[in-house]
């Protein structure tokens, strides 16, 4: 039975339902709650105490169970009654000073504590910003090239493959850019990170394939304007932010040759949305653009010929091709698009990646 | 011997039993104490009323279960010893909180030490507390169960509050049930974190119902603080304690019997709990398995607040399981009855005492 609660928990936990912070964070407040603790409220008490108790008195009762004792020490009372006040009022001014004394540090540690709460939060947050930021810059998502890439590598053939070389980024282990090759064009790659390569030796593929590591905004940077015969924008897109995806695309506007293609392949935002956490979405610094926004970034950017096409959601199985789920949307050059899309590999999950397509333009 | 006779008390009420059980055995048998509360002191005789020279066969039964002065004046006597032991709550669970009775408690154990090598025989109501006994130096020990009527639990429930809880139930949401002292061994506190997992986890709805009477006055009001500062306080229901009537109106309107305790000698609302066919889910400690056996669902240390949620959820929500449970509620309670542990208590004493003839 416990096997199975665990398990239960382990699942829970795993779906988000059960968190290991909030119940640390119920012990946390527990443990200020203590006695000793800053919160437990022993010093107002003890302050509260202390008042009550610098009030000093100075009739001595006289209650007595004789009926003597009752006289007597009214007589007493009564005699000693100059000097006990001269005493007490002493004792009184003492103890209300150090009251004094007393609330003047309990407000500057409410202050100091104030600050410290404050501090602490923010230093918390940081902290617990941290680990789910790392998780955000590296997304396990991506817009699938290899769903166009028939289209993609149509559209660089129909035009000059003399203009220059055609850029993947991002290139993952290289499987785009060698079928570009394999259609003849001299494609390379450029990856932000290390991709391992399923195929074999990474050294080799690397070197056969020219692909390289670091950033496209960098590499575009680097080279001669109009010295690209094309780019094809794959994964990049879906974890820059809006910011980099515009320099990005004006980068592309001005290094790749006049007629050479510029191809962006990206995820649906409502596809990205659903199979994201949604803290991650929120978080996210690569909140993906719609293909309209596509479109538009392009036009301004002095790319023109736009084509549209998307793949629908769903699972697309090897060789099937998902023709059916190609929906050209523009009518401009949609010729050269073809509408057959075979995916390398196996069977694997679609996540309504588009394609947004057009040429440089004078 | 008790240090305090009081009526509506476990050991009380014992101490009562086993003198009737000791009378009826032909056991000339009589209770004193040093304090008593008044529905029971006509029950009894203050110490000061012990003979002062008593017979050569007269044996003396001390119940132990805190510090107190009677446990010294027991050097004072010849009678022949036997120490009913009910457990002590270990000082260092309670000196944070109420030092005072900390103090209390760890004389207690001190006292428990002394009177080791002259007790002819230690009856603890639990294996756990027999263990305790052996550990602090007792040579000659049993067990026998504290003496109390299973039946005794079976008072009607109150109209009133069963129309109140009803109305809440009607609101949807599962009736989570502790019956003991507000205090930091009971751990309160460890169910309104298990309270807090279960609503965000299954449902939202769900509530707590704390009964018993606080000990001191710190743990009650951090307790009282931590509820609100979880967002539970229209969840939580502290009722103080409660009419033998309204108890049970709580117990017919549960959906699971929750126990937190870091220490329990015994823990007698478990067995009322089965009583009432309700079954339970309990921390692992001390002699809360040996008392639950398979009555209820025990979830091992350390504490882990989700562990104990997934299980509150298991045992409302899997019919079979439940079913099995309140099954094993019933079997397990005729362990307890009245009639065997009047039994096993007169074979324990007879074992040392011998016949009263």
């Amino acid at each position: 039975m416990l096997d199975q609660l665990r398990e239960e928990v382990r699942l829970q936990r795993a779906a988000g339902r059960m968190d290991v912070l909030y119940e640390r964070w119920m012990d946390h407040v527990f443990a200020r709650l203590a006695p000793g603790s800053s919160e437990a409220g022993s010093f107002d008490d003890a302050l509260e105490e202390a008042e009550g108790a610098s009030m000093i008195d100075a009739e001595v009762p006289v209650s007595s169970r004789l009926p003597a004792g009752r006289f007597v020490k009214r007589v007493l009372r009564k005699a000693i009654s100059w000097y006990m006040r001269f005493v007490v009022q002493q004792v009184r001014q003492s103890t209300q000073s150090i009251m004094r004394v007393l609330h003047m540090m309990d407000e500057r540690l409410g202050g100091v504590e104030g600050s410290m709460v404050d501090l602490s939060a923010r230093v918390e947050a940081i902290a617990a910003g941290v680990p789910r930021m790392a998780t955000v810059v590296s997304p396990p998502w991506r817009g699938r090239p290899d769903l166009f890439l028939d289209a993609v590598a149509d559209a660089i053939s129909s035009g000059s493959l003399d203009a220059g070389r055609v850029l993947h980024a991002e290139c993952g282990a290289g499987e785009i850019v060698s079928h570009l090759r394999a259609r003849g064009i001299d494609a390379y790659g450029i990856d932000s990170s290390w991709v391992p390569d399923v195929t074999g030796d990474h050294a080799v593929t690397e070197e056969v394939l020219d692909l390289r590591l670091g950033s496209v905004i960098d590499h575009l940077s680097g080279l001669a304007d109009g010295g690209l015969g094309g780019v094809l924008l794959g994964g990049c897109v879906d974890w820059m932010t809006a910011d980099e995806d515009l320099q990005l695309i004006r980068l592309c506007a001005r290094k790749v040759s006049t007629g050479g293609v510029v191809a962006v392949v990206g995820t649906q935002p409502s596809a990205w949305w659903r199979s994201a956490p949604r803290i991650v979405v929120d978080l996210a610094r690569g909140r993906p653009f719609h293909p309209e926004t596509w479109e538009e970034l392009l036009r301004k950017s002095g790319i023109g010929s736009l084509v549209f096409v998307e793949a629908g959601a769903g699972e697309v199985e090897a060789g099937a091709g998902d023709a059916a789920a190609m929906k050209p949307r523009s009518g401009l050059d949609a010729e050269e698009v073809s509408a057959v899309v075979e995916p390398p590999g196996g069977a694997s999950p679609v996540l309504e990646s588009f394609l947004v397509m057009g040429r440089i333009v004078v | 011997m008790i240090p305090t006779f009081a009526g509506r008390d476990a050991i009380g009420s014992h101490s009562l039993e086993v003198r009737q059980l000791l009378r009826d055995a032909g056991y000339a048998s009589n209770i004193y104490y040093l304090n008593s509360t008044a529905d029971v002191s006509g029950l009894g005789a203050g110490i000061s009323a012990m003979p002062a020279k008593p017979g050569r066969d007269d044996w003396l039964l001390y119940q132990l279960s805190i510090g107190s002065p009677a446990a010294e004046m027991l050097s004072s006597r010849s009678e022949s010893l036997l120490v009913n032991y009910h457990n002590i709550t270990p000082a260092s669970l309670l000196e944070q909180w109420e030092p005072a009775v900390a103090v209390e408690v760890a004389e207690g154990r001190q006292q428990m030490q002394a009177l080791a090598a002259r007790t002819k025989l230690a009856v603890a109501d639990s294996a756990f507390n027999e263990g305790e006994l052996q550990e602090a130096g007792y040579g000659s020990t049993a067990v026998a169960p504290i003496l109390f009527d299973p039946r005794s639990f079976g008072a009607r429930a109150d109209p009133a509050t069963v129309e109140r809880l009803g109305e809440m139930r009607s609101h949807g949401g599962a009736d989570l049930l502790f019956v003991g002292k507000i205090s930091p061994h009971k751990a309160e506190h460890d169910l309104v974190k298990a309270l807090a997992v279960y609503r965000r986890t299954y449902d939202p709805r769900a509530r707590l119902h704390l009964v018993g009477s606080p000990l001191g006055s710190t743990y009650p009001r951090a307790l009282d603080r931590f509820i609100a500062r979880l967002g539970l306080r229209g969840a939580v229901e502290v009722t103080g304690s409660l009419t033998g009537e309204q108890l049970a109106a709580y117990y017919a309107c549960a959906d699971v019997f929750v126990c937190a305790s870091d220490h329990e000698g015994f823990c007698v609302p478990l067995v009322e709990a089965m009583h009432h066919g309700l079954p339970a889910v309990a921390y692992a400690a001390a002699a809360v398995p040996e008392t639950l056996g398979d009555a209820g669902l025990l979830v091992e240390l350390p504490k882990d607040a989700s562990l104990f949620a997934a299980g509150v959820h298991k045992v409302i929500s899997d019919g079979a399981l439940r079913s099995s449970l309140i099954e094993n509620c019933r079997t397990r309670l005729e362990s307890y009855s009245l009639e065997r542990a009047r039994e096993t208590f007169l074979d324990v004493v007879r074992s040392a005492v011998g016949d009263p003839w």
